[in-house]
């Protein structure tokens, strides 16, 4: 592991401010909740999603950028990260001028649903890239798959959108509440559907860099989906873990930088990836 | 250039594009150091020294180094429509 980080300059410097801001939030515990060290580790940990799309997008370059489906798929998770960035700079920006804390809806939370779009172009790319369009020509690996689908959208609407309340008055509300947890949904069945149906034959180099995405994406979604939990619910227990009220600089908030940091290691491994073919070269 | 050598070369380009498509490039570098195969990809221009079911293979055993059988399947999709203009003895095996 630590022989990968020292071949590629992205990866490295990604791991380091990963190191440097998860002591941070190990030493933030021991401060108050409601202090500047709390407020500081979530108004700045989002530079890491603001490097990852500018990485995202050197690096798609490199593989073609749009005139490749393996450039294009870097350069939608790429624009994800950015889109990411935008919404957590925009709540910051709520909070340091107006004083508003968890300002939702905002113009900022255009910026997350603008992620997840991405994020679901990006896995239908890569699964293109694995084959998945042979697959599904097989009528039984087209009914799983969407019945894989109908089961994930089970969960969110069971937990969050049964007995929703249709305000029209706020129709930007509606489209936020229902768009996040249906958009987090459709990425999550698409890679679990890509790495169920492509496990047999994706193979090369490429392959254990495609799964470590899937793998991502789905840490992503389990991030997103304890946030949502937690808005709706406050007091739980998962996996043993006790998450109490959302605050900033919080285990929630660490789980997302966390979850994060993965799915940009995962994309940033693609610039490896072409280094490994040149060592290949030579 | 007789028929047989423009039938390959269209093969091979067919491949190298298809692949291009996916893995941008690095599809015509990697097809440029397949032995046997000379590639001009601006002028579009594919010549062979030597078998040419032999180099294919090569070229499509260099894709798969990429992402396994899919890489394969991908050839084999690219170069369908012109499958049939080759005698079978000749087909490259990752073709058939």
């Amino acid at each position: 592991m630590i022989q990968i980080f020292k071949k590629d300059f992205y990866i490295s410097v990604t791991f380091v401010f990963f190191i440097l801001y998860s002591l941070f939030w190990l030493y933030i515990q021991t401060t108050p909740t409601d202090g500047f060290l709390h407020n500081f580790f979530s108004d700045t940990f989002p530079i890491v999603t603001l490097w990852g799309g500018i990485s995202g997008l050197i690096i798609a370059k490199k593989w073609g950028g749009f005139k490749s489906l393996v450039g294009k798929a870097i350069s939608m998770f790429a624009l994800s990260f950015l889109s990411i960035t935008f919404c957590e700079f925009t709540y910051t920006f709520y909070y340091i001028y107006y004083g508003i804390d968890m300002a939702y809806p905002n113009i900022g939370d255009l910026g997350y649903l603008a992620s997840i779009f991405f994020y679901i172009y990006g896995i239908i790319l890569i699964s293109q890239v694995c084959g998945i369009q042979f697959k599904l020509k097989n009528k039984i690996n087209l009914l799983l798959s969407v019945f894989l689908l109908l089961v994930l959208l089970f969960l969110p609407y069971q937990h969050f959108l049964k007995g929703y309340v249709f305000d029209w008055s706020n129709p930007y509300r509606i489209i936020l509440d229902l768009g996040i947890p249906i958009g987090g949904a459709v990425y999550l069945s698409i890679a679990l559907i890509t790495y169920l149906l492509s496990r047999s034959t994706l193979g090369g180099v490429m392959k254990n860099k495609i799964l470590t995405i899937l793998m991502a994406l789905i840490f992503q979604y389990i991030a997103d989906y304890i946030y949502a939990y937690q808005q709706a619910y406050e007091n739980f227990s998962f996996l043993g873990i006790q998450f109490g009220e959302w605050s900033s600089g919080g285990l929630t908030e660490y789980l997302y930088f966390l979850s994060y940091t993965v799915v940009i290691l995962s994309i940033l491994q693609f610039n490896l990836a072409l280094k490994e073919l040149q060592i290949n070269k030579q | 250039m007789n028929t047989n050598d423009e039938i390959f070369a269209k093969i091979a380009e067919k491949i190298i594009a298809g692949q291009e498509s996916i893995i941008g490039p690095i599809a015509i570098e990697e097809a440029k150091m397949v032995e046997g195969l000379n590639v001009d990809w601006k002028e579009k221009t594919i010549t062979f020294t030597g078998n040419h079911t032999q180099i294919i293979e090569k070229l499509i055993e260099k894709y798969r180094d990429f992402f396994g059988q899919v890489s394969v399947e991908v050839c084999r999709e690219a170069t369908k429509k012109m499958i049939s203009e080759i005698p079978k003895d000749e087909l490259p095996p990752l073709l058939k």
